[in-house]
C-alpha cells in the first residue's frame, strides 16, 4: 500500500513538472532473479540529467522469499544515442530492508550502472531496458538469545547482493 | 545544487553501511572464533551450468562431560528452519545428524529435524556467515567444564568415496543426486575452568552419511575437501 502511494505520488510529481507533449520521461518495471523494480524517471528540460526514483521488491535475504523492500533513486546521464538505441549511465543509492523473522538490517547502498535503452514502436513510446552494474551496502546486525543455562551474542552481516542487472519494459510520455 | 545534494546522500549512505557492530566481551564470557578454511564455501550448481558458493550448513552446542546434551548456541537458517531451496524435497537428513540426534527431538514426519512450523527455539538460529563467525557465549545456570561440539555440512559436496550415484543402503550413500556427498564433520574439545590457554576443537569424526542416525565414525580417510571446511574452531574464556 505503502509502496503504491508513493509510486502514485511520484507519478503525480513528475506530471507536473514536464508539461511538454514529447519527453524521455518514462515509467519502468525492471527485473532481474533477486528483485522487481518499478521507477519514474524525470528528464530535466535544461541539463541532460535524468533522475530516476524506484520501489520494488526483492529475494536477498536468509529467507529466500521475495518479501524483502527497497526503494532508491538513480541520476543519469545519457552516453550515446541512435534513432532506436539509447545508452546511459548512472548512479544509483537507495535503502534495502531485508524482511524475516531473525533480524532487521535495512541498509543504504551506493552503486553505478549502465543501461541501453531499445526504443520500439512508431512512435518510439515503448521500449526494452537491460543494466547491469555493481551495488554496494553491508549492515551488521546483533542477534541474541537467552534461556535458564546461557546467554549467547553474535553479530551477522547483510549484503546487498553486489552484482546488478535487470531487463526491463518502459513506456516513455 | 540538485546534484550536489545527491551525491551528499550517497555519501551519507555510503557511510552508514560502514557501521559496525561489536561484541564486547566481559571476564568470564566464553569466546567462540569460527575460522573458514580452505572451503568453506562450495560450488551449488543453479542452472545451465551456473554455481554459485555456498556456505556450508553448521550448529555449534553444549554437553556436559558425560556426553548430555545441554543446549544449542548456534544453527544455521535451513537446518533450524526447513529453510532448503531447490533440495528436491529431500529434507536433508544427512546435513547434522549427529546435533540432530543429541537434541533428540522427533518432529512429526519421524525425522529429528526442525520443520518450517516447528524451527529450532533453542541457540541462535542464523544466516550462514560468508567469513569468520565469533559468538559470545555467557554461562547461567552452567558451570565449566562443558564440552563444546560443532558440526558442519556442505550439500553436494561429492567425492571418489561418497559419489551422487551411490545406492540407497549402501554405507556411502548419502542422500543421492541432492544429499550431501561427504558426511558431516565434527568438532569437540572440553573447556575446563582453569584453561589458561585457547581450545582449540578437535576434528574427531564424521556423522553418518545417510543420517540415520546419532553414530560417529572416527575413519577419515575417505574425506577429502570436507575436513577443510573449517579452518579452525578455538574457544577461550574471557580474562
Amino acid at each position: 500500500m505503502k509502496t503504491t502511494t508513493i509510486l502514485i505520488l511520484g507519478l503525480f510529481i513528475g506530471s507536473s513538472l514536464t508539461g511538454q507533449a514529447q519527453t524521455n520521461n518514462r515509467i519502468a518495471l525492471q527485473l532481474s532473479h533477486n528483485q522487481v523494480t518499478i521507477s519514474y524517471r524525470l528528464q530535466s528540460d535544461k541539463i541532460p540529467v535524468w533522475v530516476e526514483p524506484y520501489v520494488g521488491v526483492a529475494n536477498q535475504d536468509v529467507n529466500a522469499k521475495f518479501d524483502d523492500k527497497l526503494g532508491g533513486l538513480k541520476v543519469g546521464i545519457p552516453l550515446y544515442s541512435t534513432n532506436r538505441l539509447n545508452f546511459y549511465a548512472a548512479l544509483n543509492t537507495g535503502i534495502y530492508i531485508p524482511v524475516n523473522h531473525l533480524y532487521k538490517a535495512a541498509t543504504p547502498y551506493l552503486g553505478a550502472l549502465g543501461g541501453v535503452e531499445l526504443q520500439l514502436g512508431k512512435n518510439h513510446h515503448h521500449g526494452l531496458l537491460l543494466e547491469c552494474g555493481y551495488t554496494y551496502g553491508t549492515r551488521d546486525y546483533r542477534q541474541y538469545y537467552e534461556s535458564k543455562l546461557v546467554a549467547v551474542t553474535t553479530v551477522g552481516e547483510f549484503k546487498v547482493s553486489p552484482l546488478y542487472y535487470a531487463l526491463g519494459y518502459c513506456y516513455k510520455f | 545544487m540538485f546534484i550536489s545534494t545527491l551525491l551528499a546522500l550517497a555519501m551519507l549512505c555510503s557511510c552508514a553501511s560502514c557501521q559496525k557492530e561489536e561484541l564486547h566481551f566481559t571476564q568470564g564470557d566464553i569466546r567462540i572464533e569460527v575460522k573458514t578454511g580452505e572451503h568453506w564455501l562450495h560450488d551449488f550448481p543453479i542452472l545451465l551450468g551456473i554455481s554459485k558458493k555456498n556456505p556450508p550448513q553448521f550448529a555449534i552446542w553444549i554437553e556436559d562431560t558425560a556426553g548430555n546434551y545441554l543446549t544449542t548456541i548456534f544453527a544455521t537458517y535451513k537446518i533450524a528452519t526447513e529453510g532448503w531451496v531447490s533440495n528436491g524435497g529431500n529434507r536433508r537428513k544427512e546435513a547434522l545428524p549427529y546435533w540432530c540426534h543429541k537434541r533428540g527431538i522427533v518432529y512429526p514426519d519421524g525425522l529429528m529435524l526442525p520443520t518450517k512450523s516447528q524451527p529450532l527455539t533453542d541457540g541462535i538460529t542464523g544466516a550462514t556467515p560468508t567469513g569468520d563467525k565469533i559468538i559470545q557465549v555467557r554461562l547461567k545456570e552452567l558451570s565449566l567444564p562443558v564440552v563444546i561440539k560443532a558440526e558442519f555440512n556442505h550439500s553436494l559436496d561429492f567425492n571418489d568415496n561418497f559419489p551422487k550415484n551411490a545406492s540407497s543402503g549402501n554405507a556411502n550413500y548419502s542422500g543421492g543426486k541432492m544429499g550431501s556427498g561427504q558426511p558431516a564433520v565434527v568438532y569437540s574439545g572440553t573447556l575446563y575452568p582453569n584453561a589458561t590457554t585457547p581450545l582449540f576443537l578437535t576434528l574427531v569424526s564424521h556423522s553418518s552419511p545417510d543420517g540415520s542416525s546419532g553414530n560417529l565414525y572416527t575413519d577419515m580417510d575417505k574425506l577429502t575437501t570436507a575436513k577443510s571446511i573449517v579452518s579452525y574452531i578455538k574457544v577461550e574464556i574471557v580474562k
